[in-house]
């Protein structure tokens, strides 16, 4: 692990400059949160969470082994985008090891779908709730944000606002490294596929 | 216990049976059940005894004479030489000369209970004396309660008292000398309080409240003729801060969101400019969306390249060996020199990958290979310098851009680096034909 960190040092300094700025940027931010937070505090900031390669590397696998598996065991038909999307979340969540809100809330939705399948039944009060909002166009600006943000995050509807910047912020930190890994995995896999395709018809 | 012993049975009766139940008494009533509560505190508890004693022997003058402040000026007054020299002995001597105006039997017990006290007392004596001149006895039974009791209220009886020792100090200059002891043994009371306190309260707030009393009265006692209002508020007032204890809270509160407000701008890039909440939730917003969006579009390309995922146990080594190679690629980038352990790794490992992707297509393994063997140093190691590139940074245009153009930003990345591209391009033609169907 510490080689990997050290190997992630490294790399850093051999990129162009403005690269190497914007990696020093960030583990100074990570620094100071360090500092401020104390020794215990330290490995739970987002920042250092989600960036560090060891962090990369083990979603990268636990990602490929679960699309390889979701792969064998169902092909649903128009379905393949929703179900790839759903594995990767579900990784993510899995790698956050429970410890945020999120994170929870996303196993929980895969869990309870698998144990009962729940008719939605239409929202009684809907037709008042309309009314209401009519009267009350302008609710304050912040808190018409607040909601939005919150149905935003997973599992995050009911929770107070000091709560929810911090459920957002791991969770912010958490889909650019999904991002970064699905990214690289992507294009590999879109190499290695594109490549022999290419191999092949100039073989034949 | 001690109280219980000294306490004149009849004294007690007296102070229940009285038709007028003051809301001291009700004090007292309530102080004698909670020293019945804490038998179990120690020294303190002790030396807070003393003062109880002292403070129901007053409150019995006070119920049968009304006539204690004198009794207890009097007893002050004439020896304001002596009381400077010996604490001790001019006790004695003070309520000593109290004593004929009272019940006796109460005052003579004290009164050898006093004797034996240690100079702490005898300040807090003074203390309860001076809060006494001024007749206002339920100070009295104040410091009990915060001596004895636990109660949360107690916070603000302290304050009361430091009031009253200031307003006290004010008026009479003899008073003074007298003051300054007892200020000093207030405070060691109110630190004492505060030590209580600070174990027994469980909020934040009250412990930041009471070190500010306690830090603020260590300053003012040289302050003598200053302050009308307990000291904590007129700092805070002075200094045109809230002074409530809800708006404490509300503080508290709002710091922590302005800070985890910040740590998130740091997260989200393009936020350095903008200030105030609604702003930040915006852009907060907009970039959880896109980042989601951006999942949306990445899980779709997987989907598509989903054949390719049916590897067997070779495809391992690819898994290991990807996050070494994109760390390392850079070095590889620079020279051709294939020193670099992982990247041998990776190379036969990504030939398997290559052989397995050949084997799933029906083309023969060994053309495959042969071929790849030129091309893969070139196209892949591309890959992977445009991928670990791309993932480090952050450019803000791709966020907002097209998810095309997103594509084409890694695209162009590889270009810059002098490799062969034709394979590549081939490759990013091929995938983006196979999203589109």
């Amino acid at each position: 692990m510490a080689s990997n960190q050290s190997n992630c040092d490294v790399s850093s300094q051999q990129e162009p400059n403005q690269l190497r700025k914007k990696r020093r940027k960030s583990t100074q931010t990570t620094e100071s949160h360090l500092q401020n937070d104390g020794t215990g505090e330290a490995k739970n900031q987002p920042t250092v969470r989600w960036r560090t390669c060891t962090a990369r590397r083990i979603y990268s696998s636990k990602l490929l082994e679960a699309l390889r598996r979701s792969r064998r065991t169902t092909s649903p038909r128009g379905e393949k985008t929703r179900e790839v999307r759903e594995t990767a979340d579900r990784v993510l969540a899995v790698a956050a090891r429970g410890k945020t809100r999120w994170s929870r809330a996303i196993l929980a939705k895969r869990a309870r779908l698998l144990r009962v399948k729940k008719v939605k039944k239409p929202k009684v009060g809907c037709d008042r709730m309309l009314q209401e909002s009519e009267k009350r166009k302008k609710l304050p600006a912040v808190e018409r944000k607040v909601k939005v943000l919150s149905r935003l995050v997973p599992g995050c509807r009911k929770v107070s606002f000091l709560n929810l910047l911090e459920e957002a912020s791991d969770y912010i930190a958490a889909l650019e490294m999904q991002v970064k890994v699905m990214t690289t995995l992507s294009e590999i896999l879109a190499v290695a596929g594109g490549g022999a395709g290419v191999g092949g018809g100039s073989s034949s | 216990m001690i109280n219980r012993a000294l306490l004149p049975a009849g004294g007690g009766e007296n102070m229940l049976h009285c038709t007028d139940m003051t809301v001291l008494e009700r004090q007292r009533a309530r102080i004698k059940w909670q020293q019945e509560q804490q038998q179990q505190f120690q020294l303190q508890q002790q030396e807070i005894s003393y003062f109880t004693e002292l403070a129901d022997v007053f409150h019995q003058a006070g119920v049968h004479e009304g006539g204690l402040s004198e009794v207890v000026t009097r007893s002050v007054k004439p020896d304001p030489g002596l009381v400077d020299n010996g604490w001790n002995n001019d006790h004695v001597v003070g309520y000593g000369v109290g004593l004929p105006y009272n019940n006796g039997l109460g005052f003579e017990l004290n009164y050898g209970a006093i004797s034996r006290t240690s100079s702490c007392p005898p300040e807090a004596v003074a203390a309860v004396a001076e809060a006494t001149v001024k007749g206002s006895e339920s100070v009295v039974s104040d410091m009990i309660s915060s001596g004895a009791g636990r109660e949360s209220s107690k916070k603000r009886k302290v304050d009361k008292i430091q009031n009253n020792s200031k307003v006290v100090a004010e008026e009479d200059t003899r008073d003074k000398r007298i003051k300054g002891c007892a200020e000093q043994g207030e405070s060691k009371i109110t630190e004492k309080n505060n030590n209580k306190n600070s174990r027994n309260n469980n909020t934040n707030k009250n412990n930041n409240s009471n070190k500010e009393n306690s830090d603020e009265t260590s300053k003012d006692n040289s302050k003598v003729s200053e302050v009308q209002k307990p000291d904590y508020i007129h700092v805070r007032a002075r200094r045109g801060q809230a002074t409530d204890s809800h708006s404490l809270a509300e503080r508290v509160r709002r710091e922590k969101i302005s800070e985890r407000m910040k740590y998130l701008q740091d997260l989200v890039p393009g936020c350095d400019k903008i200030t105030g909440k609604a702003g930040m939730l915006d852009e907060i917003i907009n970039y959880v969306q896109s980042l989601q969006r951006q999942v949306e579009f990445l899980s779709m390309k997987l989907a598509a390249a989903n054949p390719r995922l049916d590897f067997n146990v070779d495809n391992l080594f690819a898994k290991e060996a990807f996050p070494a190679c994109s760390i390392n690629f850079p070095t590889i980038g620079m020279s051709s020199d294939m020193t670099n352990p992982a990247y041998l790794q990776f190379n036969p490992a990504q030939q398997q990958l290559v052989a397995c992707c050949g084997l799933d297509m029906g083309i023969d393994p060994p053309d495959m290979a042969l071929k790849r063997t030129t091309s893969a140093p070139v196209s892949i190691p591309e890959t992977f310098l445009d991928s670990s590139c791309f993932t480090q940074t952050h450019p803000p245009p791709t966020w907002d851009a097209d998810l095309q153009n997103l594509y084409n930003v890694a695209f162009d990345q590889g270009r810059q680096t002098s490799f062969q591209t034709q394979p590549f391009t081939g490759s990013i033609e091929a995938s983006n034909l196979k999203m589109e169907m």
